[in-house]
């Protein structure tokens, strides 16, 4: 398989780098399943696997895209579930979205009207 | 409520972290964990109906398995390597060495195999003294191909290398027997070696000595590997 370029992100990376950055503006936390549904457009149904999805945000994290962190145990025992792991994005993981947002409007400038 | 969809998730999940670094594999499970939670929350205040949330939760887990292995096998790779890279450098190069051997003979016998298959379902090309000798030799090349992609797995080097070795001697006694519908210069090289040695070892020396030395070879190296190889499984 291809090795991909440095810094690129795939579709789903994409979608996860922009779902968080909704979620942030609404001063939402962006944790797993709160991202499944913001990809679903906030349904319930077909969300994205959980493979898939936590597999795609430890890639991200691992190269630097995503922080991650752990919610202080308090928050979860007042609302007694268990704790959510939250993410943020950083500046390279804006930066790579950008880029991939520009190079899809590049090869298909009917999405940059959109 | 039922929970089995839930637990039937938690298992998988615990199933493929086993063995990947604790601080990671507990991470993963924490996050699925409050996933499933959340999720059958949500769902509750949706009104869904439990059997839809099952299945849902059950469909979810099910797309991502072929997700939830690679990132196993990444992990399990990351931790070899982080575990390799902290031994001696002439240890290093020990294991480096006796892993590619594994690849070349591993390979070379799955060459061997194929070649002979090829030759031997050619119209015109099997050998009519032989008829079970090519069944015999697709089934060898075939647990040969299994085995060498298990030992390219760090995780499962040592029993890859071990099914070579147990491999290799039917998948060479095969070749060897069924030379003449194999190949003609390869029947004449043996019948002129035949030619060197007393007619009472031609048999052993041609037919089945290449497969235990090999295999002798391939469990050597496996030994040692097991012993000299960091763990692949994690504990910190």
């Amino acid at each position: 398989m291809a090795r991909r370029k440095q810094g690129s992100v795939l579709p789903i990376e994409l979608a996860l780098l922009e779902a968080i950055v909704d979620l942030g503006r609404r001063e939402e936390p962006a944790y797993g399943i709160a991202l499944a549904r913001e990809l679903a457009g906030g349904e319930l149904t077909n969300l994205t696997a959980h493979g898939t999805l936590y597999k795609a945000l430890a890639r991200l994290t691992e190269r630097g895209q995503l922080e991650s962190s752990w919610e202080p145990a308090e928050q979860a025992e007042i609302e007694r579930r268990p704790r959510r792991k939250l993410y943020r994005v950083t500046a390279a993981g804006a930066a790579a979205a950008q880029a991939a947002r520009q190079s899809l409007s590049a090869s298909n400038p009917g999405l940059a009207l959109s | 409520m039922t929970r089995r969809a839930d637990d039937r998730i938690r298992r998988w999940v615990r199933l493929y972290t086993r063995g990947v670094t604790e601080d990671i594999a507990r991470d993963r499970q924490q996050e699925i964990d409050s996933d499933l939670f959340e999720y059958r929350a949500a769902a509750r205040i949706a009104g869904m109906s439990e059997a839809g949330v099952d299945r849902a939760i059950m469909r979810r887990g099910f797309v991502g398995i072929a997700a939830d292995i690679s990132w196993r096998e990444r992990e399990l790779r990351r931790s070899y390597a982080a575990k390799l890279a902290s031994l001696p450098p002439v240890r290093r190069r020990s294991i480096g060495r006796v892993v590619v051997a594994t690849y070349v003979l591993g390979g070379l016998l799955v060459g061997l195999g194929a070649l002979a298959v090829v030759r031997l379902w050619t119209p015109g090309g099997a050998n009519a003294l032989v008829p079970t000798i090519r069944e015999g030799i697709l089934a060898a090349t075939i647990a040969c191909l299994v085995s060498l992609y298990f030992a390219t797995r760090p995780s499962s080097r040592v029993p890859g290398m071990l099914g070579l070795a147990v491999a290799a001697i039917p998948l060479t006694y095969g070749v060897m027997t069924g030379m003449e519908g194999i190949s003609a210069r390869g029947a004449y090289v043996l019948y002129r070696l035949a030619l060197l040695m007393p007619s009472e070892v031609t048999h052993w020396v041609t037919e089945l000595a290449p497969g235990i030395l090999l295999a002798i070879l391939l469990y050597w190296g496996a030994l040692w590997l097991r012993r000299s190889s960091p763990d692949t499984t994690a504990t910190k």
